[in-house]
């Protein structure tokens, strides 16, 4: 082997050592400022830089030959403009030192290499730990170490890159290459731990208790809320530990039944679970449970989340109880007033001048509303709450339209308005709706096409299906809804006309009623005119969501 | 001649579905506004029908059912005057030996003949 290789090999070691000691810097992150952990890698590939000039083996008499150029390019590379300044400053200090013809080229090569090194450190600023940055970089260090080459004497050229040339460019470039592979490694670790620091403290302090456990229930983390939870001293008391440590058998059996169904069939559960803790506490859990896999997709384990809704259960129970009671308490002096009213106006007392009776009917329509409004409101805290179950039947449609208009007989008779049918699906209709709300939406619909009817018109009950929908429309020959209320139409307590509210006595709550329901049976409700004289309301169904809700009995 | 007892804690409301049941002149209605006092009442003359009302301090409805139903034999028949409408409640209070369910608040006028109605 010679010396030339022996030398660089020596100065291989050096790199390594020198890798080293960089991590050992990186490493004080904590407790040394970036600017003079900068300081640092530049002095300290200065030094190596120094040693390898100086010390290095000496083959010819003016040149020297050495690992330079992998140390400037990694100090520039990894530590930016501060770090190449000193450690390229250093090397050429030594090289001057050194002396001879070869100082002009050797100066040159030290320039080169670090403006290279800096180059990519800027290009890759963000992307340092990627294999493909370095080989870019070891190449770049290459080639700008044949560029040094040019300020060689002519004459000495060839003659020295056949005898130093393999040696010198193949350990530079490997020197290069696994100096910063291994820095690289190093810095993706020390962000690594510091993003992982980052998340265990986000997860220590969640009020929500996390865990995740491994295939055979045992605690492999959890934060400081699962072990308040669980009566555990600390969260590392949970380590290793699995739920039959902390509950009774009947219960650890049940959430161990519960794991093992998210870990064999690998879907998240949502569970709504009381727990009776061996403390005594009733407690209401939302547990969200969802297996754990390792980088190659298996399943080695299930994390769960546990929030207290103990809580908001409590609160549920008492709006329920507060509704019940205001729904008491209201409804029961206005039966009074509203029954005295009535009877008074019904001369249940004896004929009434005529001045008394009219402070009566405004007593008597006024007490009703306020019963309506009561009503609708109490309604729509029941729908919104989810308080009511929509259990939903197969209706004929057909049926209930014919069940709704029934209802209207006799229904202000001064107006004469006539319900009609139109249906044009040539067949029954059934669909799955709760029957009760859907004849509370219709009973709305009704009530307000006939309201809003001029006097002796009709009310159209319309029946059509399109591929996509059933529509259920009401249509009157009323004046309609004024185009810049028309956004507006289903939102509570919007009347298109204040006065109408008194004069028809609607409490602006109906259509938001009817919304809600048909979007909670899974149907739509619309406004529309047509041909500029109709007014149309519709409920549309889907025709094609599932099969079994919608079907077509064609009459035999 | 039916005799009515109407039973309600609220002494207005006792009074308007006295007016409204007058409306019939089958009825005789007769008030209690307890189920302490039904009881006592029932002592002197079992009614031929009781409308009972639901929510009532100490004795509710159910508990003044209950009692009825141990202290007479034949039971007369029993509607219920309540607030509580939803079905799930309807249908408990059939299921106890009800004959019917009247929804509070109830219509002054129309009352006398849903009561006709109900009981046939």
């Amino acid at each position: 082997m010679s010396p030339t290789w022996t030398g660089l090999f020596g100065n291989l070691a050096l790199v390594s050592v020198l890798v080293l000691l960089w991590g050992f810097i990186s490493e004080q992150s904590h407790i040394i400022p970036r600017l003079m952990r900068r300081i640092g890698y530049g002095l300290l590939c200065g030094a190596f830089c120094y040693i390898v000039i100086a010390y290095g083996t000496q083959i010819l008499p003016d040149f020297k030959f050495d690992l330079r150029h992998a140390l400037l390019g990694v100090a520039s590379y990894f530590g930016g403009p501060i770090s190449a300044l000193i450690a390229g400053s250093m090397a050429s200090f030594a090289r001057l030192e050194v002396g001879g013809a070869g100082t002009q080229p050797g100066l040159i090569g030290i320039a080169i290499s670090t403006s290279v090194g800096l180059v990519m450190h800027y290009a890759t600023r963000r992307r340092q730990h990627l294999i493909s940055s370095h080989v870019l970089l070891s190449c770049a260090l290459m080639f700008g170490l044949g560029l040094s080459f040019v300020a060689v004497p002519a004459e000495l050229r060839l003659d020295l890159l056949r005898s130093v040339g393999l040696p010198l460019f193949g350990l530079n470039f490997v020197a290069t290459l696994v100096a910063t592979i291994l820095i690289g490694r190093q810095l993706h670790q020390r962000d690594t731990v510091q993003i992982n620091r980052i998340y265990a403290r986000m997860v220590q302090e969640l009020p929500e208790c996390l865990n995740a456990k491994d295939r055979d229930g045992r605690f492999i983390a959890a934060n400081s809320a699962t072990a308040r939870l669980m009566r555990a001293t600390s969260a590392d008391d949970l380590i290793g530990k699995t739920d039959f440590d902390f509950f009774p058998a009947d219960i650890a059996e049940q959430f161990r039944k519960n794991e093992l169904d998210v870990m064999n069939n690998q879907t998240s559960a949502w569970i709504d679970q009381q727990v009776l803790f061996p403390d005594g506490k009733l407690i209401w859990l939302s547990t969200l449970k969802a297996p754990l896999y390792d980088q190659s997709g298996r399943v080695i384990g299930l994390i769960t989340r546990n929030r207290d809704i103990s809580e908001q259960h409590k609160l549920d129970e008492m709006k329920d109880q507060f509704v019940s009671t205001i729904n008491h308490e209201l409804r029961t002096p206005l039966t009074s007033i509203n029954g005295a009213l009535a009877l008074l106006a019904a001369g249940a007392a004896g004929p009434l001048p005529e001045p008394v009776r009219r402070l009566v009917d405004v007593g008597h329509s006024n007490a009703r509303q306020l019963l309506n409004l009561i009503n609708d409101v109490l309604d729509l805290e029941k729908i919104e709450s989810g308080s009511v179950a929509f259990d939903p039947s197969p209706v004929v449609l057909q049926d209930a339209l014919k069940d709704a208009a029934f209802g209207f007989e006799g229904y202000l008779p001064e107006k004469n308005v006539r319900l009609r049918m139109r249906d044009q699906t040539g067949g029954k209709i059934t669909i799955n709706v709760e029957p009760l709300r859907l004849q509370q939406v219709l009973h709305n619909l009704i009530s307000n096409a006939i309201k809003f009817s001029p006097k002796d018109s009709e009310v159209v009950l319309e029946l059509t299906r399109d591929a996509a929908e059933i529509h259920l429309a009401i249509l009157d020959e009323g004046p309609g809804v004024p185009p810049e209320f028309e956004s507006r139409l289903f939102k509570r307590f919007e009347q298109a006309d204040g006065s109408s509210r008194r004069r028809m006595g609607g409490t602006g709550l109906g259509l938001h009623i009817a919304k809600e329901i048909a979007e909670r049976s899974g149907g739509r409700i619309w406004y529309s005119r047509r041909d500029g004289r109709v007014t149309a309301f519709t409920l549309s169904f889907p025709a094609t969501t599932s099969k079994a809700a919608v079907r077509t009995e064609h009459p035999k | 001649m039916l005799t009515v007892l109407f039973v309600d804690d609220d002494p207005d409301i006792r009074f308007i579905a006295e007016m409204s049941l007058g409306f019939d002149p089958g009825f005789r209605v007769r008030l209690a506004g307890s189920g302490a006092e039904v009881l006592e009442c029932v002592q002197d003359e079992v009614p031929d029908l009781i409308l009972l009302d639901m929510m009532m301090p100490e004795m509710d409805g159910c508990d003044t059912f209950a009692a009825l139903k141990d202290k007479l034999d034949p039971m007369p028949p029993v509607i219920f005057v309540t607030a509580r409408t939803r079905s799930e409640d309807v249908t408990r209070l059939i299921e106890l030996g009800a004959v019917g369910v009247i929804p509070k608040p109830f219509d002054p006028l129309q009352f006398a003949a849903l009561v006709r109605g109900i009981i046939g």
